[in-house]
């Protein structure tokens, strides 16, 4: 895509930073990079911080310390066509409040390319039917997005992030209301986004165990910091895990030569 | 999608002519002479312009708190114009003065951001909350215009014919000045289709598109404001244009602004236009206030909405969506 001498920089990047909101920190010594072709996945338990750092290197909140950068720049100083053209957000699934067709709402993922009028140019429509195509939604063009289900609904989104042509992806508990199959399905389109080296993906996943198997590596938040960070056999680790979530992780070894499997070992109550 | 768009046009240009037709022809006095028509014609035309003015506010509304049951009068703006043009009156400026449409147009701003700002939780503007405020902030609009009646009972009576609504300004300098802000407001609002569409879809992710969220906030709310403060200055409180209408464009001609926008406000000329011509004809010899006409047909209307949405919320609870 772009030339080779910032093929490797980072497309969103955290130096030495600390993470908060309204003053208080949430996440101390944060460093962190993402490249093109590559995925990065953020585990760590409810309120942490993870949403607050993707904030940050959206631009949304600034960093308490240290350095935020998005393409190479303070993230608020990008204006949000700008943004938008770099950094595409496939946010959780959520209802929405009026049943346009699919492909209208396809459209609006154009919105920072095209000018005021929004006339698609042939760019835009390559764009989009390439969104379509590695998202196999062109059966649902035109419906209605309120009678879509939930995996329908996450697959309309992401082809329309797509449509963005972001350089990089950002993922905010995108599966969390869908079955394993559907879940899968979609990260895997994903994957091959990320293969082809057209983009990078910076993903919060809840679950450990897909976060080890679609990511490259992983970063384990906890105790107001970065518990482990690397390679997911590096990090899928119980002790770590538990220092984590505060639960007991055992380990399985996986017959697929990944990373092992790991799960929460479940206490009843009765046994604290 | 398309042809069903552009059949429905056909269909809201001719009801529009019917009903102007109708506007013009009927009434007390029987078939227009030249005198009629001179009293007709203004009240056509600002019919015209209230009607398109209110309907498009009300599909901007809908659009930026991305809930379809927002209108300029549920969620305060009309009260809030009712206060501008009392403190107006309180200012001894007379009814046909700019002033009326500038303190109008800044009490209505007023209310909105209010409202705006007291509902919104977090990145969301909860249905509840807003219709909430938005009755909070009407109410508190109600209770300053009556203390002014109660203070000024001098000018009370006029002051509240003038915001009963009526369609009776029959100076043609004063309605081109509201035609001038409505225009501008429709036009604005068209060039804004997009950002609209966007913005439908949740403030969040208009912001992930590249929309300029704050910027286009600002831009309706101050919209929203120019039109509704235009239209009560000019006609009084007239309520539930902005609430039926942009509903039965939706049916028409879908939920994409680009379209939307032009058909709200063709629809509601014509049902201003209907609702005056009801309103001059229904009773021989007198004259009905509209703005009763419309909230008569809009109150109903709305409960119907509303207990719609009840029934679609159980259902998506029965599903188990997010949140």
């Amino acid at each position: 895509m772009s030339g080779a001498t910032d093929a490797n920089a980072p497309l969103a990047e955290l130096e030495r930073a600390t993470i908060g909101r309204r003053g208080r920190a949430l996440l101390r010594d944060v460093d962190l990079a993402v490249r093109r072709g590559e995925w990065v996945a953020l585990l760590g338990g409810n309120g942490v911080g993870k949403t607050t750092l993707l904030a940050t290197l959206l631009g949304d909140e600034e960093p308490l310390a240290g350095a935020a950068r998005l393409a190479g720049r303070a993230p608020s100083s990008l204006a949000p066509r700008e943004r938008a053209r770099h950094v595409a957000v496939l946010p959780e699934a959520e209802p929405f409040a009026y049943d346009f067709s699919v492909a209208a709402l396809l459209e609006l993922g154009r919105y920072a390319h095209v000018g005021l009028l929004g006339r698609l140019g042939e760019a835009d429509r390559a764009a989009l039917a390439r969104a379509v195509a590695c998202t196999a939604i062109e059966p649902l063009l035109a419906r209605g997005i309120q009678e879509l289900s939930a995996g329908e609904r996450q697959r309309v989104l992401l082809a329309r992030a797509l449509a963005q042509e972001p350089a990089l992806m950002v993922l905010d508990e995108p599966t969390a209301h869908l079955d394993p199959g559907r879940q899968q399905q979609l990260l895997a389109t994903l994957r091959v986004e990320v293969d082809r080296g057209a983009l990078g993906v910076l993903a919060v996943l809840h679950d450990p165990n897909v976060a080890g198997r679609f990511a490259d590596r992983l970063l384990l938040l906890g105790g107001g910091g970065v518990l482990a960070a690397g390679a997911p056999a590096e990090v899928l680790r119980p002790e770590l895990l538990e220092a984590a979530y505060g639960v007991p992780f055992r380990a399985l070894r996986a017959d697929d030569g990944g990373p092992p499997w790991v799960f929460a070992a479940v206490a009843p109550v009765a046994k604290r | 999608m398309n042809r069903g768009g552009a059949g429905g046009f056909a269909w809201l240009a001719l009801a529009l002519l019917a009903a102007l037709a109708l506007e013009l022809c009927c009434g007390p006095g029987g078939w227009p002479d030249a005198e009629l028509l001179a009293y007709r014609l203004p009240r056509a035309a600002l019919a015209l312009l209230v009607g398109s003015g209110l309907a498009c506010t009300g599909a901007v509304l809908q659009a930026l708190s991305g809930n379809p049951l927002a209108d300029p009068f549920v969620i305060g703006a009309s009260s809030g114009a009712a206060v501008g043009v009392v403190a107006a009156r309180w200012l001894g400026i007379p009814f046909t003065s700019p002033w009326i449409f500038a303190l109008s147009i800044a009490g209505s701003y007023l209310a909105i951001a209010l409202v705006l700002r007291i509902a919104r939780s977090g990145a969301r503007l909860p249905v509840q909350t807003l219709l909430l405020a938005g009755v909070t902030v009407s109410t508190l609009g109600t209770a300053g215009v009556l203390l002014y009646y109660s203070v000024r009972s001098d000018d009370a009576t006029r002051t509240m014919l003038f915001l009963m609504g009526g369609l009776d300004e029959g100076d043609w300098r004063f309605i081109a000045s509201a035609a001038a802000c409505v225009a501008a407001g429709l036009v604005a609002a068209q060039l804004s289709a997009r950002a609209l569409d966007a913005f439908a879809l949740g403030e969040e992710s208009a912001r992930h598109l590249g929309v300029d969220v704050d910027r286009f906030k600002l831009v309706f709310c101050l919209l929203a404001a120019a039109l509704v403060g235009v239209v009560v200055a000019a006609a009084g409180l007239i309520g539930f244009v902005g609430l039926i209408v942009p509903h039965v464009a939706r049916r028409l001609v879908g939920h994409g602004h680009r379209r939307l926008v032009p058909a709200a406000a063709l629809a509601g000329a014509t049902f201003l236009l209907l609702s005056d011509a009801i309103a001059r004809n229904v009773v021989r010899g007198q004259t009905l206030s509209i703005g009763a006409i419309t909230a008569l047909c809009g109150g109903p209307f709305f409960l119907l909405l509303l207990r719609r949405r009840a029934g679609e919320r159980d259902r998506l609870a029965d599903e188990g969506p997010p949140r």
